[in-house]
């Protein structure tokens, strides 16, 4: 049957053709139209006594409003929260590694103290994971294998949800803007941290429900984590490649979706 | 339901910054939302993340709305797209079937087709359909959008639409077989 018949067909099934002459007499010379009418026909019977779905609870409501208000209520959250899907999922795949501790590292690099950021980086990491695992969190801060999208999810909520403060307490402490090496710290972190983790970034994706996925300026490049320094910085890298240690690191500013700095 | 000049006026609040004004909206259309969410995600809980995500991205979009559609149509496109990056993450099929989900119905109301136990099979043949095919057939033949509001839903040409929907019905006929064979 010809798609143009088809489309005739059914649309005289379910009543939205204009003219349904031709329709009609397809359906009285040809078989196979005046079957495909009675399957459309079927189908929209069937479609249209299905029942409406059980509507959200009170309880649901209650629950859906009380969270939705409390992310658009906590601006300094706004970040993240403008983005929880990917983010999140940045966050469980790339193991947590870099937002917490960073700040710590630039203030250390800022007081003139040079002994060595990735092992203050990867300290205030393990304090994190710590404090969250005391917080009742099974695995707080693991890499996720993004094969169990739900299970990854999860994770990522819960990590997040504990995750905000310490990364948000360790932003009020860095207010000045970062320099070009203070960028290359976190880039060389992010680069590390990125190989030391089974998880690769490929599996970070996306979606066109944050402000900056689909702005033009970032093409070709996916998301590798988020450093909260005197803003949130979105660390960026090329699409679809294995990271090394000549990686080239994108900083977008999670607000505007500016690219604010590259690292080569 | 808000008539259109209630609508223009509580937008305008909302981009003021009124969540009051939003709070009204997301009451008006939330029911309407989840139900799309869940036939087209097939789980409660996964259309409950939905839901609230749709109506953050609609607040904090608010004023890129510019009035082309209703506002409902402009919030079931962004509920679809939500529930695709959903789809799309978890890399699965929607969950089936929705049985439990789905409201009791009165004996006395159902038809032959019921009684023939065709609801779970159109369910979960539902379920089954590529996604943008079931969000066309969900926004079309269950939601009862025209195919122009399904069009502007899903963000693709009346054309395209027409393409889903028609031949989602034909893959599930295809699925049930000859149980709607009449």
């Amino acid at each position: 049957m010809h798609s143009h018949d088809l489309d005739l067909i059914a649309a005289h099934a379910d009543g939205s053709a204009p003219d349904d002459t031709e329709a009609r007499a397809l359906i009285e010379t040809c078989s196979e139209c005046r079957a495909e009418y009675e399957a459309q026909r079927s189908v929209l019977s069937a479609l249209g006594t299905m029942p409406p779905v059980s509507p959200m609870t009170d309880v649901e409501k209650a629950a859906l409003h009380r969270d939705l208000w409390t992310e658009l209520r906590n601006p300094p959250q706004a970040a993240r929260a403008a983005s929880p899907g990917w983010m999140r999922w940045a966050l469980a795949a790339a193991g947590l590694f870099v937002l917490v501790g960073v700040a710590g590292v630039l203030g250390q690099l800022g007081q003139g103290d040079s002994a060595g950021p990735e092992a203050v980086a990867f300290a205030d990491t393990t304090t994190t994971a710590e404090a969250a695992a005391d917080r009742g969190l099974e695995e707080p801060l693991a890499p996720q294998g993004g094969e169990d999208g739900s299970a990854t999810t999860a994770a990522g909520d819960g990590a997040e949800d504990n995750f905000s403060e310490t990364t948000m307490a360790a932003a009020e402490t860095t207010a000045t803007t970062p320099t070009d090496a203070d960028f290359e710290v976190v880039a060389s972190q992010a680069r590390r941290a990125a190989l030391a983790q089974s998880t690769t970034t490929t599996t970070v994706v996306a979606p066109e429900v944050d402000r900056c996925q689909d702005d033009e300026r970032l093409g070709g490049q996916e998301l590798l984590a988020t450093v909260d320094l005197d803003r949130t910085y979105l660390i960026m890298v090329p699409a679809g490649v294995e990271i090394t240690e000549e990686t080239p690191i994108t900083f977008v500013d999670a607000e505007t979706c500016d690219v604010v700095h590259v690292v080569e | 339901m808000t008539t259109p000049g209630t609508e223009a006026d509580l937008l305008a609040r909302v981009v003021a910054g009124d969540r009051q004004a939003f709070d009204l909206i997301m009451r008006s259309q939330e029911n309407r939302v989840f139900s799309v969410c869940l036939r087209i995600l097939g789980d409660r809980d996964n259309a409950l993340d939905a839901t609230q995500e749709t109506f953050l991205t609609v607040f904090r979009k608010v004023e890129q709305f510019q009035g082309n559609s209703a506002l409902s149509t402009w919030i079931y496109r962004i509920a679809v797209n939500t529930c695709y990056d959903q789809i799309r993450k978890a890399g699965r099929r929607p969950s089936e079937p929705l049985d439990d989900h789905l409201e009791p119905v009165d004996p006395a109301a159902e038809d032959a087709v019921l009684a023939a136990g065709l609801r779970p099979e159109i369910e979960r043949a539902l379920a089954r359909l590529p996604a943008d095919f079931r969000a066309a057939v969900v926004l079309s033949d269950i939601e009862g959008l025209s195919l122009p509001e399904t069009a502007e839903a899903l963000g693709i040409p009346v054309g395209t639409v027409k393409s889903r929907v028609f031949r989602g019905r034909r893959l599930l006929a295809e699925q049930l077989g000859n149980q709607i064979t009449p």
